[in-house]
């Protein structure tokens, strides 16, 4: 077969498997294990009442990255793995311009969706290989790239960083 | 050669003396910054919420433990564990601050938190493994968790004085900054003009090595044409013989047409002045500001000094100047200054600049003895237009009304945004209250009119609470907690009301607190109790329900009545917990009617709005029902329009869903609140009370008659079945009957009365007085 011709077939191969995730995305399926994290609000994709619920094994179905950083709250730095915070959206078909974060210590704060947009911001579930806890900060801790990005550092992103984070609300 | 050497030596002391101040200025001057940003930074470092939720979520954990231990509440272990992770995640950011810095003062924190920490780890294992009963066990961990109250308050004691010091201290060290940084930039400058002298100096002991001379001469020419501040010199007579690239760049001119020339070209006329000065005085002049235009135009803001420059008989041979554009500088220590004292979405002045001038105009109203007022002003469904139509809408919302009411005040006047919706204004010259009353109403008048916002019409109504300096206090902080006390009371006496402060305001603030407490007491001592009072069906002359009202018997002060601790309930949020007793009590009493073999009516039960606001308000209704084996024709919710007025679409979903279940709802109170007729056919609503103050009139009054008599009509129609309340005479019950009111409740029959009483009426085929008195 003359390269081109492989190249042609790669690139269709690539296209039909593109065509088959895209559809394979389509419903979203319901929790099995504990809900760790609702969103609400302005979502496309729904598994309840107006809300998409997701437990430990959807999260990590979505696909889960590892950010290296320090943390004004972690001595040095330390390795994180987790659900890329645009990819949760995009998974619900969040239309809005805040997410307004919900904990479960009651803390709240309202996360513009630019700035994960923009950054690759995660919802942590775990620290240095270990899954995190209630009591250490978990089960989802929003973790900005602050090594990598060094803007970052500010008062606001501290804020932004919500911890035992429970739900969010798509405005 | 032994001169020129001294000569040089002299210099040299006099480069390093430039460049030691010069360094010195840049130290401070950046060592300011830092302090700035500490200062800042330790606002919000003395996070108070952090501190202050600590104590709470201690307390949170001590009632989820006596609920789970005592099965008083649905409470989980998984419930209790999360209140126990929820502590122990706490304590550590309590030494580090969840902005990476301390919250409290070190030394305090240090040492107690390590000791609570390790506390708590003792108790783990037996806080989770405890079994509900085990009452001995749940006391000494309740005891033993409660000995942390103490140490975590003295830290809240402290973060909240850091934070009051803090937020004190921000507008004082805006005013230092800006006077330090004067300081600084006129030490730079002072260190530029002294590296001047030291070059010059160099040329003088050089004349007499031409060649040197050349070659410092060209060094200083290039180090002084870098420089980007004005450096210039004048001989005894006022004539330029240098100047510098970068002035002439500023004024537009060439070299040879500079030098030489009289002082006309310069733009600062003080200049010639002050040279004169010091050509006559031998000495410099301290730096000091000037604005004026430039060559474009422009206005600028330059910082001068000028040095003398003496010869060796200690003669003034010329002044050198140098100046630095501080335009962008000030500028922005402007923005920082109006930023740090303004709200960025209104432009109004902010809380911080609100106290520091209420302050002033105290500290003058008291010399002057001129009175002043202090109006707090509350949006009164703010929130629910927030919620409804988005932040962007109430954010223009509230920019339109912040535009409004500065309409309404005198220039003289202040007014604030002191929070979200909250607004204040200080009223200056009040002679009498009665200015200030004025004042509130043309406030309130302006707000009448409504917003058109995006498409939007927005009506809104104000309420506002007064209070008057000196006589309700002469503290700013006095002040303002009385206008804010007022404004308290003015709500619960009404939207869209105005209130003055009076001192009883202060001791019924404290009263409200002491309920509070009384109220958490009771609860856990399961004082309240349930009474019932019957509703009878006038067609069919019989009791046809039951109303559940909340009945709360102080141990020392007798019956409290609800309208005094229910709205301290929905304030301390134990509305939740008492919700969740009255729904209990009622669906029990009526499993234990049933198991005695008595015929059970419907049982009504009221519902308040926090309740409907909790997402597991159907769940939670169907469990109940389930767990008490009843069929939910038996329970009525009685809810309020209030209810209803607050988010439409939610509710109504909810209401679906409870009719679904087939629970049946009834509207309480019709006719008191924001009644509208809307509410009726919107709602899925089976039935409609109408309020006893309606009832109590209609045998003189007119107005009463006609508005029962529409409702009755109006209910007919959309087939809603009505309930009249407070029927206390016959002749009440022969009107309403007339009209075809379906159902009647009050003391003409039947007070509220406990559950024992209710047997008689239930019991089958049981004829009591009820009867005989409707027949």
């Amino acid at each position: 077969m003359p390269k081109w011709a492989a190249n042609i077939a790669a690139a269709c191969g690539l296209l039909l498997l593109g065509l088959t995730v895209s559809e394979a995305r389509a419903v979203l399926p319901v929790p099995s294990g504990p809900v760790l994290l609702s969103v609400t609000g302005s979502i496309a994709e729904a598994n309840g009442e107006g809300r998409a619920e997701f437990d430990r094994q959807m999260l990590e179905a979505l696909g889960t990255v590892r950010l290296r950083t320090w943390t004004p709250w972690t001595d040095g730095v330390a390795e994180f793995e987790g659900v890329p915070a645009a990819r949760l959206l995009d998974a619900v078909g969040a239309a809005g311009t805040v997410l307004l974060a919900l904990a479960t210590n009651e803390y709240s704060v309202e996360i513009p969706v630019e700035l994960v947009r923009r950054y690759p911001v995660i919802l942590a579930m775990s620290m240095d290989g270990e899954q995190l806890r209630l009591r250490d900060k978990g089960p989802l801790w929003v973790v900005m790239p602050w090594s990598d990005y060094p803007e970052l550092d500010s008062q606001e992103s501290r804020y932004w960083s919500i911890w035992q984070l429970r739900s969010i609300d798509v405005r | 050669m032994r001169h020129l050497r001294l000569q040089h030596d002299w210099g040299y002391g006099f480069f390093a003396v430039a460049v030691v101040v010069f360094a010195v200025c840049m130290v401070l001057s950046l060592g300011r910054i830092k302090a700035s940003h500490i200062t800042e930074a330790s606002i919000s470092a003395a996070n108070l919420w952090g501190v202050a939720q600590a104590n709470y979520e201690l307390l949170r954990l001590v009632n989820t433990l006596d609920a789970y231990a005592t099965g008083t509440l649905e409470v989980t272990r998984d419930d209790l564990v999360e209140r126990f992770d929820i502590f122990w995640g706490r304590l550590p950011l309590l030494v580090e601050g969840p902005d990476g810095q301390r919250i409290v003062d070190i030394s305090d924190a240090e040492e107690i938190i390590p000791d609570l920490r390790r506390e708590l780890a003792r108790l783990e294992s037996a806080i989770l493994a405890i079994e509900p009963g085990n009452r001995e066990a749940h006391l000494r961990l309740r005891e033993a968790l409660l000995t942390f109250h103490s140490p975590l308050h003295r830290l809240f004691v402290q973060a909240n004085q850091n934070y009051v010091f803090a937020t004190s201290r921000r507008s004082q060290h805006i005013d230092e900054l800006y006077h330090h940084h004067r300081i600084y930039q006129g030490g730079i400058l002072i260190s530029v003009g002294m590296f001047v002298l030291l070059l010059l100096r160099e040329i003088r002991s050089a004349r007499s090595a031409q060649r040197e001379a050349i070659a410092t001469r060209n060094q200083l020419g290039t180090v002084i044409d870098a420089v980007p501040v004005m450096i210039s010199m004048v001989d005894r007579n006022c004539r330029y013989l240098l100047m510098n690239r970068h002035q002439r760049e500023v004024l537009r001119i060439d070299e040879p047409a500079a030098i030489g020339r009289l002082q006309q070209i310069r733009m600062d006329p003080d200049g010639d002045r002050l040279d004169r000065r010091v050509l006559e005085t031998c000495r410099p002049v301290a730096p000091y500001e000037q604005t004026r235009l430039d060559a474009d135009g422009r206005e600028r803001t330059w910082l001068t000094t000028k040095v003398p420059v003496l010869d060796d008989a200690g003669m003034v041979q010329e002044v050198v100047s140098v100046s630095m554009d501080i335009t962008e500088r000030k500028a922005s220590e402007a923005r920082i200054r109006y930023m740090a004292m303004h709200d960025p979405l209104t432009g109004l002045p902010n809380r911080l600049l609100f106290s520091d001038r209420l302050s002033q105009l105290l500290g003058e109203a008291g010399g002057r003895r001129r009175g002043l007022a202090v109006h707090c002003l509350d949006f009164d469904n703010f929130k629910e237009i927030n919620d409804a139509l988005g932040h962007p809408i109430g954010d223009a919302l509230l920019i339109a009304m912040a535009q409004r009411l500065q309409r309404c005040v005198r220039g003289s006047d202040t007014i604030a945004r002191i929070g979200g919706d909250e607004f204040a204004v200080i009223q200056c010259d009040v002679e009498q209250p009665r200015d200030a009353a004025r004042l509130a109403e043309k406030l309130r008048t302006a707000m009448q009119e409504p917003f058109l916002i995006e498409g939007h019409e927005i009506a809104t109504t104000i309420t506002i609470g007064i209070s008057l300096a000196p006589r309700d206090g002469e503290l700013p902080g006095d002040v303002i907690k009385n206008a804010d006390l007022a404004l308290y009371q003015a709500k619960t006496e009404g939207r869209g009301s105005q209130r003055f402060f009076e001192p009883e305001m202060n001791e019924r603030a404290q009263r409200r607190l002491k309920l509070a407490g009384d109220l958490r007491r009771a609860l856990e001592a399961r004082e309240f109790e349930l009474h019932y009072q019957p509703k009878v069906d006038l067609a069919h002359r019989r009791i046809s329900g039951l109303e559940a009202l909340l009945r709360w018997p102080h141990p020392e002060h007798g019956m409290v009545p609800p309208a005094e601790f229910i709205p301290v309930a929905e304030e301390t949020g134990l509305i939740l917990p008492l919700g969740t007793f009255v729904l209990k009590t009622a669906c029990r009493q009526l499993r234990s009617w049933l198991d005695e073999g008595l015929t059970p009516v419907p049982v009504a039960v009221n519902l308040s709005a926090a309740q409907f606001a909790r997402q597991d308000l159907v769940g939670s209704i169907r469990q109940l029902l389930e767990q008490s084996q009843l069929e939910p024709r038996l329970l009525e919710l009685e809810i309020t329009e209030s209810v209803l007025a607050r988010s439409a679409s939610q509710v109504s979903s909810v209401l679906d869903r409870l009719r679904a279940l087939g629970v049946s709802i009834a509207l309480d109170d019709f006719g008191t609140g924001y009644s509208s007729l809307s509410y009726l056919h919107r709602f899925p609503i089976d039935c409609i009370k109408i309020d006893k103050s309606f009832i109590s009139r209609i045998c003189h009054d007119q107005n009463s008659r006609s508005i029962v008599e529409a409702i009755l009509s109006l209910a007919r129609t959309l087939h809603l079945k009505t309930v009249a309340e407070g029927i206390e005479t016959e002749e009440q019950l022969a009107w309403l009957r007339e009209r075809g009111c379906d159902e009647v409740q009050g003391f003409y029959f039947e007070p509220p009365s406990p559950a024992r009483h209710c047997v008689q009426w239930l019991a089958p085929g049981a004829r009591s007085e009820v009867d005989s008195r409707v027949a």
